[in-house]
């Protein structure tokens, strides 16, 4: 004990309290830093010395300079900033692509009403060069909303593709930060000067930006380095190194996959097990989402050609003049009218005969389609029955996708279906049962948006022994009106032929039970097959014979299995529904995000947070503790002027 | 609870923003007079309008239909009961020129105006409507009926659209009023033969089918009558369904301007309140209070 250890005393206690003052400054001067957790100067008792009269204090002295953080917190922070961009990204594209459909903007279901009153303008008025003009305009209007739908959905499927990329590289950036900041933390923790706090702040800051691109998990080793992996557990960052995403672009569609680079340089593709993040928006909108809506647009673009060209083909005696250019892809990107149209509207054709000049069968025919349902989408759906238990005394085949279905007489509505499902691998096509009141349905639902179902009566037997029933599944109640069914008759195989040719009659919707009948018999010399039409008090029957051998009817003929599909202005209503529902759903969950994320960073904000009150009363403390330790000063000094002045003067 | 600085200010702003974007939100459904400006607003009322619309739509459509139907039918009645008109006159002829108190000089300018009768139904025949042939049937481009009363139309007549998935026949058929049962201008040029022949006997016979073109004709008109009324009774249903169709839109999709102007004002009264406090509470800061 010695007037020095006073000064020493002076000298530690004025050195912390410099300490915490600049500490305390670096709090106030960084009150709006995202991500800064508050520091202290923690300030411990120095090694106190033994004397005679005990243990005698030496002041004090900055332990460490601590931070305040919470590390389960961030960690939550970091994971929940994953779904919050996640939704940001999906809310934002998912508006955009509802403006698109929103009819205000895209008129598209006025645009499909306008062309088909078009037509019945064209169908009152035969004569009319200016209802034909009105078509052919009213159709290019159409095919110019639709093409322009089709480039809107693409240009922001193309613009979320460019993001995928940018996202690879940002995210690239953020794992060698994190690293290379790993490193500083080691060594400052290794030198034993304390932790590195701001360091620690920054790569925090940066765990949480890079969660925001994509979903990762986190951990820290016992060196403080934060090791970072995907959610699917491909290493980000090890300690001090960092390995790097790549982006591979596919030469014919641009589209960007996302790939991980391994030790020997080969990149495996990780796209599909990316879970959470921005990354995972942009992917998922690019890929299914947009996928998804330019598929039904595709879908109602392919319909509408397809049918108009169809009845407009009949025209004056079945010329095969097309209506809208005929195509077998990329329907929504290039539909548009036939050359035929375009070079005259005289082509337009409206009656179905030459001889009857101002018959209008086919113009008021295409007209009717609006009201029509030729949209068979990815669902059909059957007629409705009274019972899935009992039996439908339906015989047949269902060809569904090429895959052949058996129906018996006494199959239920339930045994149809769990046929359909044991062939599910086979086919895409699941069968599910829906009641509504007391009617129950048969649904068929399918991968592709094009399911292809037709009706098919028994199978040939070479044999000639086995029966041919009745077409079974149609029982019209006239022979001369539409059926309104689309699909195939198969009437079997030649299996002497090399190779096997496949005999078949197409059901057309507006062909009646006797075109059905002629058709059949058009190529009787090749099948064998022969029909005729008899009629009785539950409709009309079509009969088949082989040869001249009449085959006995099987059982109560009055059921069909009719599938309905979707009229055009349903179904586009149906795609704005099904926008605005994905669009809402969207816009609630990224609000939801973004609540909770609020309550976690306030809760971050009281542990780690700057509250100026607190750092200005700090700022006193500290500022009087270093007034009375430099009046220690004061006092050490004169005792050594006493002691240098009085002792040993002479 | 710690609060701190930065997140009372980051509050604030969350807090601005989020007033701020439901005072846009009104002042957009105010102006447009629509509540549901995006479909996201209301998916499934979206999808409805939108079907709505189309029905609509088309309903305006099946009106001019039947506006071209109502205008066609005017003619029709019209030539009908010019052919009744003639009839009764040629019946005149007949009874006077069947009784002996006329000669032969009479009976043939008879048949002269017989002759004349009968191109003025041919003319009548051949009545053109706006580009086409009325009685032609589904051969409207050129005259159906040629100066002796053939007939190069069709019977079967065109099917207009009155509404979904419904049709009415578009028009009458020249087959059908002039050569449906009898055939008047068989019956007409036969009598003016008779007549020129002088064929008293032949004559008497002519009269019975005369008689017979007449309640023809008058079945004809009760016919013609019953299209025109069905027409009309089709434009009753149409406006029905137009009126029904546009009042479902209206309470779907408009606004109600009133609750819109006091939501606003109460927003507004939230958002000069959140401003205000914000103000006041900048004077609570510290700095104010130390020296």
């Amino acid at each position: 004990m010695s007037v020095s250890s006073i000064l020493n005393i002076a000298r530690n206690a004025l050195s912390a309290s410099q300490t915490s003052l600049q500490v305390t400054s670096h709090n106030i001067a960084n009150v709006d830093t995202d991500g800064y957790s508050r520091q202290e100067a923690v300030l411990d008792e120095m090694v106190p010395t033994p004397t005679a009269a005990g243990m005698m204090g030496n002041g004090v002295t900055v332990k460490t300079i601590m931070r305040y953080y919470d590390s389960y917190l961030d960690t939550v922070i970091a994971n929940k900033n994953s779904d919050l961009s996640e939704q940001k990204v999906n809310a934002k594209y998912l508006s955009r692509i509802e403006s698109i459909f929103n009819e205000d903007n895209s008129q598209l279901s006025t645009n499909i009403t306008n062309f088909f009153s078009a037509w019945h303008e064209l169908a009152q008025d035969p004569t009319s060069d200016g209802a034909r003009q009105t078509v052919a305009s009213t159709g290019d209007n159409l095919a110019t909303v639709i093409q322009s739908m089709y480039q809107d959905l693409t240009a922001i499927q193309g613009e979320v593709n460019e993001y995928v990329a940018t996202d690879v590289d940002d995210i690239n950036r953020l794992t060698s930060s994190i690293a290379s900041l790993n490193n500083l933390i080691f060594e400052a923790n290794a030198s034993g000067g304390g932790s590195a706090n701001d360091y620690m702040d920054q790569r925090t800051k940066l765990v949480k930006e890079l969660s925001g691109k994509i979903g990762i998990v986190t951990f820290e080793d016992s060196r403080n380095r934060v090791n970072v992996l995907t959610a699917s557990g491909r290493s980000l960052v090890d300690g001090g190194s960092s390995w790097d995403l790549t982006t591979i672009q596919d030469k014919e569609t641009g589209v960007w996959k996302v790939g991980w680079m391994d030790t020997n340089g080969k990149a495996a593709d990780i796209t599909d097990q990316i879970t959470g993040g921005e990354l995972k928006a942009y992917i998922d909108l690019r890929d299914n989402q947009i996928g998804g809506f330019i598929d039904d647009l595709d879908g109602l673009a392919k319909s509408v050609i397809e049918d108009v060209n169809y009845f407009h083909n009949q025209g004056n005696d079945n010329a095969g003049v097309d209506f809208f250019k005929p195509m077998t892809s990329g329907y929504a990107r290039d539909i548009t009218l036939s050359d035929e149209v375009k070079g005259s509207v005289q082509n337009i054709m409206i009656s179905s005969t030459t001889a009857n000049t101002t018959d209008n069968d086919i113009a008021l025919r295409i007209g009717s389609l609006v009201d029509d349902n030729p949209i068979f989408g990815n669902t059909i759906s059957s007629q409705a029955f009274a019972s899935t238990s009992t039996a439908l005394n339906i015989s047949g085949y269902l060809s569904i996708n090429g895959e052949q279905v058996a129906v018996g007489l006494n199959d239920t509505l339930t045994n149809i279906a769990a046929n359909i499902n044991a062939k599910t691998s086979v086919t895409g096509v699941t069968a599910s049962i829906a009641t509504t009141g007391s009617r129950s349905k048969l649904v068929l639902t399918g991968a592709a948006s094009d399911l292809h179902v037709s009706l098919v009566n028994g199978n040939l037997d070479p044999s000639g022994t086995s029966l041919l029933g009745t077409l079974d599944t149609l029982v019209p109640s006239s022979d001369t009106t539409a059926l309104s069914l689309r699909g195939r008759i198969e009437l079997g195989q030649d299996p002497a032929a090399l190779p096997p040719t496949h005999h078949y009659v197409d059901v057309a919707r507006t062909d009646t039970l006797q075109n059905v009948r002629d058709n059949i018999n058009a190529i009787t010399a090749t099948t064998g097959i022969s029909a005729t039409i008899t009629n009785d008090a539950s409709g009309y029957h079509l009969n088949l014979f082989r040869g001249v051998t009449p085959v006995s009817v099987d059982g109560d003929t009055t059921r069909s299995l009719g599938f309905d599909g979707s009229s055009y202005v349903n179904y586009t209503a149906g795609m704005v529904s099904n926008v605005g529902e994905m669009s809402k759903g969207a816009t609630a969950l990224e609000q939801y995000q973004e609540d909770t994320m609020a309550g976690l960073e306030q809760q971050r904000a009281t542990v780690s947070g700057v509250s100026l009150d607190d750092e200005f009363a700090n700022l006193i403390k500290f500022q009087h503790a270093y007034q009375a330790a430099a009046r220690l000063f004061n006092v050490a000094d004169e005792l050594f002027q006493s002691l240098l002045t009085n002792v040993g003067a002479s | 609870m710690r609060i701190t600085d930065r997140l009372r200010y980051e509050s604030f702003k969350t807090n601005l923003n989020s007033l701020k974007e439901k005072i846009d939100k009104n002042q957009n459904m105010t102006a447009s007079g629509k509540k549901i400006l995006e479909p996201s607003d209301d998916p499934v009322i979206a999808g409805r309008s939108v079907q709505l619309q189309s029905a609509l739509n088309m309903n305006t459509q099946y009106e001019r239909n039947l506006d071209k139907l109502a205008m066609n039918g005017a003619f029709y009645e019209n030539a009908v009961n010019q052919i009744t008109n003639m009839l009764t006159r040629v019946k005149e002829l007949a009874v006077s020129c069947a009784s002996d108190n006329i000669d032969q000089t009479g009976r043939t300018s008879a048949a002269d105006e017989v002759d004349g009768i009968v191109q003025q139904l041919v003319t009548i025949g051949n009545t053109k409507v706006a580009g086409s042939y009325i009685f032609g049937g589904k051969r409207a481009l050129t005259p159906p009926f040629a100066s002796d009363g053939t007939f190069s139309g069709t019977q079967d007549v065109i099917n207009i659209a009155v509404d979904a998935k419904s049709t009415i026949s578009g028009g009458i058929s020249g087959a059908t009023i002039f050569k449906s049962g009898t055939d008047i201008f068989a019956t007409l040029q036969k009598f003016s033969t008779d007549l020129r022949a002088g064929d008293k006997g032949a004559i008497r016979t002519d009269m019975d089918s005369i008689d017979a073109c007449t309640d023809q004709n008058s079945n004809n008109l009760a016919y013609v009558g019953s299209y025109t009324k069905s027409i009309d009774n089709l434009f009753d249903s149409n406006r029905a369904k137009d009126l029904t169709m546009n009042t479902t839109e209206s309470d779907m999709v408009s606004a109600d301007i009133a609750s819109l102007v006091a939501d606003y004002s109460t927003l507004s009264t939230a958002y000069q309140a959140v401003l205000y406090s914000m103000g006041k509470m900048q004077d609570l800061a510290i700095t104010n209070f130390l020296r």
